[in-house]
């Protein structure tokens, strides 16, 4: 080609400084000048990835050995533009070359390349001349006839084809001292040997064991440059002069630079090449930002290609930046000697290599994780460039046989590479990036940001060749530098292994590969292995055992088509009736039923009637058994049906043991289900002991969640206790957990009674209890031993209480044996009000107080008969065994009468009917009624609820004319409502049981006729005087003298229906209790032979195994 | 480094929020701080953590709303399974009537179905386990398998019914020692998790206040 045929801005004779005639995009970077950032050249850093043998579909390209390099991206450095060859002329139109440009712009296009839009293609008035198909052969003709520029080539593409002494018929516009020229000299600077080193390191002869698959990879032989080429290569740069006016925007890109043949041969030799061609960028990122041949190839895709080259002239390349700003770049090309050597590619490989710093061996393994640039690999089409074969057939076959036959079948696959580069591995070539995450793009590495990149401008994440390319000082290392002082020698000069190596590469046949057959080819362990008759270097795979391993393991892992074909084999298979199993489920099955039906099925001995004085066990019923009447018990039953076989009956134990006390419980649940099942036990219960709820008994509404629930519980409990269950309100006038006098938590889950333990204990003093399941006990001893030291856990603590209270309930005697002297329980000190019943017309005398009171209080105040110690004594003396020392182990319970109760809100129902009404049972009209009431008469107003007519129905207590207290439900119709404040003025009346104390309190309630504010309540202030003396004796007496003042006006006497502390608690039913506690003991009986005799005969099976081998 | 009004926002409210909650919660009575600030932050400590429950509660129905049109949906569009989604339909308005209307065929229902069939999955536990303990050894045999068989059948047999004073006695301590500092080890090691996971969501670590 002369500098006639070539546009005016490559053609030497022009003027450098007149870049009017250059595109756009030329004309910007050469407006920065070689001290700007700015540098094009983006896309062929990576090219050398691809796969750069030429292919056997076009003739033209027949012959040549690889390039390495793309024509897309050659273009950049040939004097035609390839890619126009390769695309129609509608596409050429489109590629302009500023990214910012749309496709149908070509106003903004050079004119020699917006008119090829429309034009013919024989029509080549408005291309260039040198682009002018006319132009171009005559061109051809005038350089070198058999040169041609093909979209495959690179630089040294046509360098391949040209004789040492040929190298003066190179364009003329490589030889001159055009921008071009200096092209080839940035090119020959900018190539980072490091990193030829490092893909040259699975070559090296001290890596020849772990790196014979690496040798196995066809695909470098296939790339690789005869001898002479690389002479031709090296002449080329002696023809080269250097320049110091070089059009920056001619600079190769890193692309170019690696797609020097001899370059790639190194590359490929090592990994890239065996990776299955990974020639787009994305491939090697891992992106989907920036798909270069994706755009490339797609010819149909103007948009694409646009913002390619649009790609290509705006960014800048650091490795050019780097040597544009490099005074001494330019320098190095002055000496012509530098490319006169010839290279050795011995010299490269052996132990003199320039790329021995890149020590293979501290290859981290993390890269063979690190698969993610492979995610796009299946994109890549292949390109059939294989060169023409070094030897003939006999000869490779010859060769072949001195291969190392370290592999059965020394064929090629990614596995196979990866597993050769068990010292090196991605990372050396990639730094440590982490492609995925990595927002890695050309934008990115090529902002204008520079300063918030690493020194290289490169981003800190930047994989490491590229930092290294950009550490690159032309000159000290650049390729041309390296491949200077390297002497090359002849193919036949090469070792044998190296010589079979290189003609292996030429059996390999390739053809355009599908996505799915790239796919299967790099992923075999997707289930679908490559066949032998693949000819592409990608294809023809092999595993070694190694490789086969693992991709078992991943297969194992991520599952795949085989693995499903192996399950539906097993589908399949004549399924085998599982005797074993079966036959142990039979035999567990009748040990846990047969002792429902065999009484005398019994293993071992039931649980005690009694606990072990001093134990856990014990304390807790002791604790229960001290509760004062008329106080509260919180019991949080957190257990739902799934536990309630083995915790019912002590949910039921307890309820009835705080009621038998004249407690009153107070149960709340954060498991609705529970909750429900404990209010349906509370009704049971009531059904059977007349009780009223909201009055003996409140089960308060649903603790909604966990943790913040129930500090919310601690925080707002009046809040919390206000409603039950129902929707009722409970008035409980509760508002500090210290005024329940016991908290008991039942529950399966060792985490609930955490969450008890850490949101609700650390604000009360009062004891508190537990029962756990079984299985939760482990867990909740640390709690349990830290505050309570007194649970129950399991189905036979639950028995034995159960036990106990049911002797309680039913009158018998609960034998206390002698209690151990060290035997020491602490309770903390509990204020207990004690309500003392005062009988209005009475006086009352206090004898035998059963709790021991080791002090003497005599107060003669009347309203307030108070003893209050001022502390608790803990006595450890052993009393004596009499049923009234029973509490005196820990005797630290305080005696508080408190006869000055609080004003109370009474609600009475006054009947508005002008008829007799009917009183019934139940919030309903269809059971008889229970008593009836006259117009006007009043009632005492004690729950409310919604019936089942949708209307509220009050519950009311009122004396009849027989003098009975009748309890019924009157409709909200019928009645009008009225709220009095009344003070109850309490009579002392104690009964030497503590038990049976009971407070009744007497009120004047206005009937018809009377006035509604009666008076007696504030003149019903009684003058008594209560004596209690205390002695630190086993046995006390208290006495009260209460000498009261009777109400001056008492017309009728109503009983409010406080709780009912003098209680008959019915006892529990038992029944199947014993069968289901020989159950459990058979069932775990069984259970232990079978485990056991089945584990010793699989013991005693492995270990004559091991013998027999 | 771009931060998102919102994210800001939301992580300031957080920050905020659970300082004054904390401070509420662990204030002693007797402090530094005058009385009225504190009685303050506890106040909004309370009505925070009502809050919290109330909507805790409400997610609760909304929860149930939203099954309930899940299932309806599945019913209506005869997708696959929808004679389940019609069982748990007629379930759900069956409990509900029944409690309110017939109260003792909801506990009926309750006691004789729903305890039923919890308790017999529990029941079934025990067929599974033991079953497992048998074949522990069947593949292979490791140390780790010997005493773990040996720990379970010496928990097994010391809970059998027997008098045995020796077992009872070494049960206890198996439960009062190693077992107790196995549990104590964990619980410290929900605590300091808990710990941890507190301050990553105060700081905004944890967004998932914001997700």
């Amino acid at each position: 080609m002369t500098d006639d045929l070539l546009p005016p801005w490559l053609n030497d004779d022009s003027d450098d400084s007149d870049d009017n005639d250059l595109p756009d995009w030329l004309q910007n970077a050469d407006d920065d000048s070689p001290q700007s950032p700015k540098k094009s050249g983006v896309t062929g850093e990576l090219s050398w990835m691809q796969d750069d043998s030429p292919s056997n579909d076009n003739p033209s390209k027949k012959g040549r050995a690889s390039t390495g390099l793309t024509g897309e991206l050659s273009w950049n450095q040939a004097e035609t533009p390839d890619f126009l060859q390769d695309m129609s002329p509608d596409d050429s139109a489109t590629m302009g070359y500023d990214d910012n440009q749309a496709d149908d712009d070509d106003d903004a296009l050079p004119d020699w390349l917006s008119a090829s839009d429309d034009a013919d293609d024989d029509d080549n008035s408005g291309l260039p001349a040198w682009l002018d198909d006319d132009a171009l052969e005559e061109s051809e003709r005038l350089v070198q006839q058999s040169f041609t520029m093909t979209d495959e080539m690179s630089v040294v593409d046509f360098l391949d084809e040209e004789d040492d002494e040929e190298s003066e018929e190179l364009p003329s516009w490589l030889t001159d001292e055009s921008p071009t020229t200096s092209q080839s000299n940035v090119f020959a600077g900018a190539v980072d040997t490091s990193t030829w080193g490092n893909f040259e390191g699975s070559d090296e002869p001290t890596n020849e064991e772990s790196l014979t698959d690496a040798f196995t990879d066809d695909s470098w032989i296939s790339d690789t440059e005869t001898p002479d080429l690389e002479e031709d290569f090296s002449d080329l740069f002696t023809q080269s002069s250097p320049t110091s006016d070089f059009n920056r925007s001619d600079l190769p890109t890193t692309g170019m630079l690696f797609g020097d043949d001899d370059f790639s041969n190194e590359v490929d030799e090592g990994s890239f090449d065996l990776l299955g061609t990974p020639n787009d960028i994305d491939s090697l990122l891992g992106g989907d930002d920036f798909d270069l041949l994706g755009e490339l190839n797609d010819d149909g895709d103007d948009a694409q290609a646009f913002d390619l080259f649009g790609e290509l002239a705006e960014p800048q390349t650091p490795i050019a930046n780097e040597l544009a700003n490099d005074d001494d770049f330019m320098s190095n090309f002055g000496d012509d000697d530098l490319f006169d050597e010839d290279i050795d590619i011995d010299a490269l490989l052996g132990e003199e290599d320039p790329f021995r710093q890149f020590d293979t061996n501290t290859v981290s393994e993390e890269a063979e994780d690190d698969l993610s640039w492979l995610e796009d690999i299946s994109n890549v089409p292949f390109q059939d460039t294989r060169p023409e074969p070094l030897f003939k057939p006999e000869t490779r076959a010859k060769l072949s046989q001195n291969l190392p036959q370290s592999q059965p079948e020394p064929e090629l696959d990614i596995e196979n590479y990866l597993a050769s580069l068990d010292d090196m591995s991605l990372s050396s070539i990639t730094g440590d990036v982490d492609f995925e995450s990595a927002d890695l793009d050309f934008e990115t590495l090529f902002d204008d940001n520079r300063e918030e990149m690493g020194m290289s401008g490169l981003s800190p994440d930047a994989p490491s060749w590229l930092t290294d390319l950009t550490a690159v000082t032309a000159g000290e290392n650049s390729a041309a530098a390296i491949l200077s002082g390297q002497k090359d020698r002849p193919a036949e000069d090469l070792p044998d292994r190296l010589k079979a190596l290189r003609e292996r590469g030429f059996d390999v046949q390739s053809h355009p590969k599908t996505d799915a057959e790239v796919l299967s080819a790099l992923m075999p362990v997707s289930g679908v292995m490559l066949s032998d008759t693949a000819d592409s270097a990608i294809a023809t795979v092999a595993l070694t055992a190694g490789q086969v391993q693992r991709a078992e393991l991943l297969r194992t892992i991520v599952g795949n088509a085989l693995e499903a074909n192996e399950a539906d084999e097993k589908t399949r298979r004549p399924r085998r009736l599982p005797i074993e199993r079966l036959f142990i489920t039979a035999i567990l099955l009748v040990a846990v039923l047969a002792p429902f039906f065999l009484d005398n099925l019994r293993i071992g001995a039931p649980p005690p009637n009694q606990f072990v004085v001093g134990s856990r066990q014990d304390a807790f019923y002791r604790l229960m058994d001290t509760i004062p009447a008329g106080v509260h018990i919180l019991i949080a039953a957190e257990y739902g049906a799934m536990s309630a076989g083995e915790l019912d009956i002590a949910t039921e134990s307890v309820v009835r043991h705080v009621l038998a006390n004249g407690g009153i419980p107070v149960i709340i649940s954060s498991n609705a289900v529970g909750l429900v099942r404990v209010d349906n036990l509370m009704d049971t219960i009531a059904a059977q002991n007349r009780l009223v709820a909201n009055v003996d008994y409140v089960v308060v509404r649903y603790l909604v969640t966990d943790v913040v629930g129930l500090r919310d519980f601690s925080e707002n409990l009046s809040s919390y206790l206000a409603f039950d269950v129902d929707g009722n309100r409970t008035r409980l006038a509760i508002d500090d957990l210290n005024d329940f006098a016991r908290v008991v938590i039942i529950t399966e889950s060792a985490d609930n009674l955490r969450l008890w333990g850490e949101q609700v204990l650390p604000l009360m003093t009062q004891p508190f209890l537990a029962i756990t399941s079984y299985s939760a006990a482990p867990l909740s001893e640390p709690y349990l031993s830290i505050r309570a030291g007194a649970y129950l856990s399991g189905y036979g603590d639950s028995y034995t209480y159960q036990t106990m209270v049911n002797r309680l309930l039913t009158g018998g005697e609960v034998i206390i044996p002698t209690l151990p002297p060290t035997v020491e329980i602490i309770i903390p000190t509990t204020e207990v009000p004690v309500v003392i019943p005062i009988d209005a017309d009475s006086t009352a005398e206090i004898t035998e107080i059963s709790p021991i009171v080791t002090e003497s209080v005599v107060d003669t105040t009347p309203d307030a008969i108070t003893a209050t110690p001022d502390s608790a004594i803990v006595t450890t003396e052993a009393p004596t065994a009499t049923l009234t020392a029973m509490p005196s182990a820990t005797p630290t319970a305080t005696f508080t009468p408190t006869p000055s109760p609080t004003p109370i809100v009474a609600r009475f129902a006054i009947i508005t009917a002008a008829t007799p009404i009917n009183i019934r049972p139940d919030p309903s009209t269809t059971n008889p009624p229970a008593g009836v009431l006259r117009p006007e008469e009043r009632a005492l107003i004690i729950n409310q609820v919604t019936g089942v007519d949708g209307q509220q129905w009050y519950n009311i207590t009122f004396v009849n004319n027989a003098g009975e207290t009748v309890i019924g439900w009157v409709r909200e119709d019928l009645i009008q409502i009225e709220e009095t404040v009344l003070t109850p003025t309490p009579t002392p009346s104690m009964t030497p049981s503590s038990k049976q104390m009971r407070m009744i309190m007497r009120v004047g309630i206005p009937q018809k006729g009377q006035e509604s504010t009666p008076e007696i309540t504030p003149e019903a202030t009684p003058s008594a005087e209560a004596t209690l003396e205390a002695e630190i004796t086993p046995q006390v007496t208290v006495t009260a003298v209460v000498v009261p003042t009777l109400p001056a006006v008492t017309s009728i006497v109503v009983d409010i229906p406080m709780p009912d502390t003098d209680r008959l608690i019915a006892p529990m039913d038992v029944t199947d209790r014993q069968a289901r506690w020989d159950s459990m003991a058979l069932g775990i009986l069984v259970a232990v032979i079978v485990i056991g005799v089945g584990n010793l005969f699989n013991l005693v099976r492995v270990i004559f195994r091991k013998r027999r081998r | 480094m771009r931060i998102r009004l919102g994210a800001a926002l939301a992580s300031a409210l957080t920050f905020a929020i659970g300082l004054v909650v904390i401070l509420g919660l662990l204030l002693p009575d007797e402090t530094l701080l005058p009385q009225t600030w504190v009685n303050l932050i506890r106040s909004v400590t309370s009505v925070l953590l009502q809050l919290t429950t109330i909507t805790a509660a409400l997610a609760i129905l909304v929860g149930i709303f939203n099954l309930l049109l899940v299932h309806l949906s599945r019913l209506f569009k005869r997708e696959r399974g929808f004679l389940y989604s019609l069982v748990l339909i007629i379930s759900f308005f069956v409990v509900i009537i029944t409690y309110f209307f017939a109260r003792e065929v909801n506990t009926l229902l309750l006691e004789n179905i729903q305890r039923t069939v919890e308790s017999a999955l529990a029941g079934l536990l025990f067929f599974a386990l033991v079953y497992g303990a048998y074949r522990m050894m069947h593949q292979r045999v490791t140390w780790a398998s010997v005493v773990f068989i040996l720990v379970v059948l010496f928990v097994l047999v010391a809970a059998l019914p027997f008098d045995i004073p020796a077992l009872q006695e070494i049960r206890a301590w198996l439960m009062s020692i190693p077992v107790n500092a196995g549990a104590r080890g964990l619980l410290l090691g929900i605590a300091l998790a808990t710990v941890v996971t507190g301050v990553r969501v105060l700081i905004g670590v944890d967004r998932s206040y914001r997700d």
